[in-house]
């Protein structure tokens, strides 16, 4: 009996290993298939694979990249939109993120300016945003950390000095790392958007309706427009309620929405 | 001795001789470090010391070669700056040996040492590859050879005229002649020839000598190899028994374009060789024509055995290409480069532009940057060609190759690039999908080609990262965010509990005192002498006092003992009365006069009272006031 268990539970472990390992030289390979499809042109193909590492937990900025200029490829502007700047969010500052990113809002332009005669595509995060875009959120923490420690080590060194210059040099230093340090936390609370409430979120299609209630029968409050930006407040169902950057506010199908942080809202595939 | 130091410096200041230090400078040089067996070679030995003190050279051990011919010059040279208080002398010591090897192998020349008092200056190191005596075909000739007329040899500098015959390349004249010397007499096709030009000289010349005749170079490809404004030195040597100063008048490195005989034509100068006396002397200023001999050169055709095909390069180089990116979408130009860099005729190299089905080359570009360090002429020559990619798809460009001839081994060899890789994005391709998406769904927008080719390429690795936490979210980032504030925290808090326990633990002594105080009071009332009560009742209230303050008063005066108690928050009234108690105590003490019973009576009471208050009162920290 004892042995049964033994042999069952070294079976579990091996099997594991063996399926924790195939999973990992499978991710290259699909990263390999997707690419392989982009240049052959299959670019349905190359977003499906792409999409599979990303529901298999990969949260990397070029896999991003190459989904989102995948589904610029064939024009879906707002979920390419979505996917370069999650992309970005991660590798902050990358240029070809960011030149593929003014390319697509380019693009959805023309179209938009093409159907209806004219058009305005918001290209430019709110100014917080953008000043901090090219600083990523980790630069910008240990910059609070250091200084922290720079700020606490100044005052532990005053208390402790008997000298006089010194303790006024510590006391100035101090002064000013707290004061850098306040500017720092004020940025790092920017790019961690701690005072604002929900998540950033791109419109993924164009005409996304925007309704009073979640349920598809509830009333239309007007459309959100491809590639507009939003925030995400809450989740019922199949639905998230949604403020528009131009105010409006109302609830959206899950499938028409791409959170900017955090886990998906639906799978990363759009269907058009 | 005095007197000697101020002469010493006194002559120090006006010759300028380097007392403190020295400035040597050693070099060793070889006219070739890979020779043959029985192939003379010269070394060279240069050892420029900034002092008159001559400095100790040890030479290296020629054991290994025979010496041929061993020669030592110490010309000498002072300058002086009459403006600048400068003067310096300036001492070469030369020595030239003529070197045969004497069996194959590698010789190493340890490095020349030149010591000036504690001083050790060092040369470089050589080493000397020696052949077999079996010279490969079409090997060139050795480019020293033993003077026929050793006395009179020069050191052979690059500077310097070479050693040797004179008569086959030059017209003596008692006065002046130019030379030209080719260090090769029949190069190959394409290989470097140096040809120099030498004035020799015997007398004064007032002006650089004007050139009348450059020399004719047809069939060559020429790079100069002396700047025309380099400042000429002269150089001693013996020719016939005459002394001269030989001039280097030019000197360029000679590539033969075809083969047979060449010639390359003689130079003609005009020298200047008046006077400040020629005015008074009232007679045209002398002036000296020469025209020297044209040199004739026998290019050699390349070898025919193992010819590669097509053009080949003649010296040695390497190339490398590299690809500004390696992806690109369809359509969009990139900039393929090929750099060949060496030794040799490099504005000759030809690269043959790559044939790859799919990407479409344009004429390229090609940049050269000519060099001639040592004398040896070379340099850089780039070629850009703009790369079109017309389909989709993963093309390899095939290495580089470049045929080359090296004419010091006498053999063929060939340089290679590395093959490239380039991975064209096919928007042709998707195009066509969106064509097919369009027929088929009726909501597909058409993705406008423009867009499309402003969409840079997709990457083809990644680290395929996991989610991770952000820094900021994880726990190890919060506690050291926390931590430097909670030691900080820590340690205020802990110094004010260390102070707070070290009162607490003197506390009970004090209490003790306190009460003792309390009791000697009462025993006060039941003393007769008058002296002993104040005695008493003055000790019981000093002890009080130290017991509150937790400090010794006994020195303080009656003024230094008010303002204390203030200081550690002691109600005014209260201390004047300790005040002026303690010093109705010390008055009584000494005084001659009996006091009564009454007054004793209310001194008790009075002592009592500031007691009862000091009971009370809780005096504030040192540290707080």
């Amino acid at each position: 009996m004892t042995r049964g268990v033994l042999a069952l539970g070294l079976a579990t472990v091996l099997f594991s290993a063996w399926a924790s390992l195939s999973h990992a030289q499978s991710l290259p390979l699909l990263f390999s298939a997707g690419n392989k499809a982009f240049f052959e042109g299959d670019y349905e193909a190359a977003i499906e694979s792409y999409t599979r590492l990303i529901d298999a937990g990969v949260e990397d900025a070029d896999v991003y990249y190459n989904l989102g200029t995948a589904q610029a490829r064939l024009g879906r502007c707002g979920a390419a939109i979505h996917a370069l700047e999650r992309s970005l969010a991660i590798n902050a500052g990358d240029g070809a993120a960011e030149a593929n990113l003014r390319a697509c809002q380019a693009q959805l332009g023309k179209r938009r300016a093409q159907r209806d005669g004219e058009a305005t595509v918001q290209t430019r995060p709110p100014w917080s945003e953008a000043v901090l875009r090219s600083v990523s959120g980790d630069v910008l923490a240990w910059t609070v950390l250091g200084l922290n420690v720079l700020l606490f080590a100044c005052l532990l060194l005053r208390r402790l000095t008997s000298r006089e210059t010194l303790s006024l040099g510590l006391s100035l230093t101090a002064s000013l790392t707290g004061l850098a340090l306040l500017v720092a936390l004020a940025a790092l609370g920017a790019k961690q958007q701690w005072l604002q409430e929900g998540r950033g979120a791109i419109v993924l299609n164009e005409d996304a309706l925007l309704r009073e209630g979640p349920d598809p029968r509830a009333r239309t409050r007007g459309q959100a427009l491809e590639g507009e930006r939003g925030r995400i407040l809450q989740r019922e169902g199949g639905f998230v309620r949604v403020r528009l950057a131009r105010g409006p506010e109302g609830w959206m199908s899950e499938v028409d929405v791409g959170a900017l942080s955090g886990p998906h809202l639906s799978p990363v595939r759009i269907s058009n | 001795m005095l007197r000697a130091l101020a002469g010493v410096l006194l002559l120090s200041s006006v010759f300028g001789l380097p007392v403190a230090s020295a400035q040597i400078t050693v070099a060793m040089r070889v006219s070739s470090t890979d020779v043959r067996i029985d192939e003379p070679f010269q070394l060279q030995i240069t050892v420029e010391s900034e002092s008159l003190q001559n400095p100790d050279v040890t030479l290296p051990s020629l054991e290994e070669f025979n010496v041929l011919q061993r020669q030592v010059s110490r010309p000498m040279s002072f300058s002086f700056s009459f403006g600048g208080r400068q003067q310096a002398a300036r001492s070469t010591t030369n020595y030239v040996f003529v070197l045969q090897p004497t069996r194959e192998g590698r010789f190493t020349l340890p490095a020349v040492e030149a010591r000036v008092g504690k001083e050790v200056f060092r040369s470089n190191p050589l080493t000397i590859t020696v052949r077999g005596s079996t010279a490969p075909p079409g090997s060139p000739p050795a480019t020293a050879t033993p003077p026929a007329d050793s006395s009179q040899a020069a050191p052979p500098t690059s500077t310097n005229p070479p050693s040797g015959p004179i008569a086959d390349t030059a017209e003596i004249d008692d006065i002046a002649f130019i030379r030209a010397v080719a260090d090769k007499p029949s190069p190959y096709v394409g290989e470097q020839v140096t040809v120099t030009f030498y004035l020799y000289l015997r007398g004064n010349v007032q002006a650089a000598p004007s050139v009348d005749t450059q020399p004719t170079t047809d069939g060559f490809w020429i790079h100069d190899l002396l700047s025309p404004n380099a400042q000429q030195q002269g150089h001693r040597q013996v020719v016939r028994g005459l002394s001269y100063t030989a001039f280097t008048l030019r000197r360029f490195a000679a590539f033969p374009l075809r083969e047979g005989p060449l010639s390359i034509g003689p130079m003609a100068v005009t020298i200047d060789q008046s006077s400040v006396f020629d005015l008074f002397a009232g007679r045209p200023p002398p002036v000296l024509k020469r025209s020297g001999q044209p040199l004739g050169i026998e290019a050699k055709p390349l070898p025919e055995a193992a010819r590669p095909k097509g053009d080949v390069a003649v010296g040695r180089f390497t190339i490398e290409a590299k690809l500004d990116r390696n992806q690109a979408a369809t359509g969009d130009a990139l900039t393929l480069s090929a750099t060949v860099q060496g030794t040799g005729n490099i504005r000759t190299v030809m690269l043959a532009t790559p044939v790859v089905d799919g990407l479409r080359f344009l004429e390229p570009a090609v940049r050269d940057v000519v060099e001639a360090p040592g004398d040896l002429a070379g340099g850089i020559r780039t070629y850009e060609w703009l790369v079109v990619p017309e389909r989709p798809g993963t093309f390899t460009l095939p290495p580089m190759v470049l045929p080359v001839f090296d004419p010091a081994a006498g053999n063929y060899g060939a340089a290679r690039s590395e093959p490239l890789t380039l991975v064209a994005a096919g928007s042709a391709a998707a195009s066509q999908a969106t064509a097919n998406a369009t027929e088929t769904t009726s909501d597909t927008v058409a993705v406008p080609e423009e867009a499309q080719e402003d969409l840079a390429p997709v990457r083809t690795t990644s680290e395929l990262r996991r989610h991770a936490l952000p820094l900021v979210e994880s726990l190890a980032y919060r506690v050291g965010v926390g931590a430097p504030a909670l030691v900080w925290l820590l340690v205020v808090l802990g110094a004010a509990g260390s102070r707070r326990w070290k009162a607490r633990r003197s506390a009970p002594d004090a209490d003790r005192s306190f009460r003792e105080a309390g009791r000697k009071l009462e025993a006060a009332i039941n003393e007769a002498a008058a002296a002993r009560v104040y005695s008493i009742v003055s000790s019981a209230i000093t002890e009080a006092v130290q017991a509150r303050l937790h400090e010794p008063i006994g020195g303080y005066t009656g003024e230094r003992l008010r303002a204390v108690l203030r200081e550690r928050g002691m109600d005014a009234s209260l201390a004047q009365d300790l005040v002026a108690l303690l010093s109705a105590c010390e008055q009584g003490r000494f005084s001659p006069v009996e006091t009564s019973r009454v007054q004793r009576d209310e001194l008790l009471g009075v002592a009592r009272k500031c007691f009862d208050a000091l009971r009370t009162f809780s005096p504030a920290t040192e540290d707080a006031s």
